[in-house]
């Protein structure tokens, strides 16, 4: 008689084989791709002239990576827990399954897919300046390495604000795409406005992928003094250190509140 | 296998649901649990699920306390309560695989079970399931899980008679080996099912035992009688306002339900007043579990 796999390895599965196959997983793959190809389709037809280096190739994609990994993390993880609180979670949550354990699982598949998407997106980008230029930009991998954390870090992140916005699955996704395209941006600048080192925004870790990006120039200070204000600029570590920090406290928290909820009225 | 609430108290706000619920099911067989809505019915399973926590009290499946170790609890149990849906981007398949897997079980003989439930195709997605449809393949995931204790709320609400009828039959063979706890608003379906009662109103447990005992009880507190003659409504009015009968219903000209005070002398006393009328039968009036449900939740009838 055969033997039922884990129940890590059943759960894992069936959740990761749900986001590779959702539609989300795909319109999202073709915008990151549209977005890694525009620039060199637009050479290749002689719509626009050849930038003529890697970096500058890849500045169009670079300047919206992060938007759009914003997004996607939203349209990966932003249900992810306010799904439960639904006619579906009356099945979920009935289960001998561990919250913590489903939150865990759901992380590392909305994850699986996050990594699908831009590792795709960071590798396209490798092939088309190899292909023009013969050579890529000079920080290629770290840059990949930090978009890739970046991505993992906002997947955990939305999880948690799923986690609070529960009652809906569109509110969730929602919320999740404002705090990180509007809210936190603005909390950016007022913090930045009065000489405050916005580290605990993620959004202020993110300034480390630009940077990276842009190797003719040295890496900014991470303090920079004019007149009585200082502006703050993340070093590479502590980007990943916040980064990797929100994967973990977000988790944490999510866990927390997604075990505390109740399944009253669905 | 054994269901307890201890004591279970659970607020909505200023609403009281469930007001110091007590239960303790053992053995197989099926339990049903009755009550109008709003009694308190479906929260009582939701404690019973984890799917909300009890404000005091303890609820617990097999030993295990469901609040403070819901894997160990949970893992005995299979259930359908409220109205859940199969998750709608699996298939047939995929769902009752998952369910069945998550549980232990590799293989959750797809093929019987279509047989059995009538199952819709396999490769059919969830979410184009008819109601009926998704019932049936939720019920398919709960055998598949081959639970020991099964806690069904409602199951039949909703479905075209085919479907209720297979639902009955697999809790019937189900109940011979597992314990089920079953919520239903058709008293025909309790009697026909269940071999235990308890009467929920209130957030309060008002009774409990046996159906047929209960069903003795109550219909023993009025008496179906037929008359030799036509008889005129005024000449029962009469029976009733001397204080021998408690109330009656006329089911024809010749045939009259009597309620009495449920004593022995009040039922001599009726007794001899319907024999001056001239009776050709007499009879406990066999409304049973109606009549229980009737009078314990005050007239309140879904």
């Amino acid at each position: 008689m055969s033997k039922a796999p884990s129940l890590n390895v059943t759960l894992l599965g069936t959740y990761t084989r749900l986001h590779l196959r959702s539609a989300r997983f795909y319109v999202l793959l073709f915008f990151y791709l549209l977005l890694m190809l525009l620039a060199p389709a637009l050479v290749l037809t002689k719509v626009a002239p050849n930038p003529g280096s890697a970096a500058a190739l890849l500045s169009f994609p670079e300047g919206f990576f992060i938007f759009l990994a914003t997004l996607g993390a939203a349209l990966l993880a932003g249900d992810s827990i306010s799904q439960d609180f639904s006619r579906q979670g009356l099945f979920t949550l009935s289960q001998p399954i561990a919250r913590a354990r489903i939150v865990a699982v759901r992380y590392v598949a909305a994850a699986i897919a996050g990594t699908v998407i831009t590792v795709t997106f960071f590798s396209v980008g490798a092939a088309e300046t190899y292909a023009f230029y013969g050579t890529t930009v000079a920080n290629y991998a770290e840059i990949a390495g930090f978009g890739l954390l970046y991505t993992l870090a906002m997947i955990a992140f939305v999880m948690f604000l799923s986690a609070v916005f529960y009652r809906s699955q569109v509110l969730s996704i929602l919320v999740s795409i404002l705090t990180i395209a509007l809210f936190m941006p603005i909390v950016s600048a007022i913090l930045a406005s009065k000489g405050i080192e916005a580290w605990p925004l993620i959004t202020y870790a993110s300034e480390v992928i630009g940077a990276l990006y842009n190797p003719a120039s040295q890496y900014p200070l991470h303090i920079q003094s004019s007149g009585a204000v200082n502006s703050y600029f993340p070093t590479p570590w502590e980007g990943v250190t916040i980064m990797a920090g929100y994967v973990v406290v977000s988790l944490l928290l999510c866990a927390a509140l997604y075990r505390r909820r109740e399944l009253r009225e669905v | 296998m054994d269901i307890v609430l201890d004591n279970v108290s659970k607020r909505f706000g200023n609403r009281t649901v469930l007001d110091k619920v007590s239960l303790n099911i053992e053995g197989k067989g099926c339990f049903g649990y009755l009550g109008p809505n709003g009694a308190g019915k479906t929260t009582s399973m939701k404690v019973l699920t984890s799917l909300i926590r009890p404000d005091s009290g303890t609820a617990s499946i097999n030993g295990f306390s469901v609040a403070k170790e819901p894997t160990k609890a949970l893992k005995f149990v299979g259930s359908i309560v409220e109205d859940p849906e199969p998750y709608s981007s699996m298939n047939v398949r995929e769902f009752i695989t998952f369910a069945a897997r998550i549980r232990g079980v590799a293989d959750p003989h797809l093929d019987e079970l279509t047989k059995l439930l009538d199952l819709p195709p396999l490769d059919s997605r969830c979410n184009k399931l008819s109601k009926g449809q998704k019932r049936r393949v939720l019920l398919g995931a709960v055998v598949a899980q081959d639970p020991e204790v099964l806690i069904l709320d409602e199951p039949t609400a909703g479905l075209d008679p085919k479907e209720s009828l297979i639902f009955r039959n697999m809790i019937l063979s189900m109940k011979k080996e597992r314990l089920v706890l079953l919520s239903s608003h058709l008293l025909y379906e309790v009697t026909q099912l269940c071999d235990r009662v308890t009467f929920i109103d209130k957030g309060r447990i008002v009774e409990s035992g046996g159906v047929e005992e209960l069903a003795r009880r109550f219909s023993s507190k009025s008496i179906r009688v037929e008359f030799a003659r036509p008889v005129d409504e005024s000449e029962i009015a009469d029976i009733q306002r001397k204080g021998v009968a408690t109330g009656y219903t006329r089911d024809s000209e010749r045939t009259y339900v009597l309620g009495f005070d449920g004593s022995e002398e009040g039922r001599e006393r009726l007794v001899e007043e319907v024999v001056k009328l001239r009776i050709r039968s007499l009879q406990d009036a066999g409304l049973g579990l109606e009549q229980a449900y009737t009078e314990l939740m005050g007239g309140k009838q879904e």
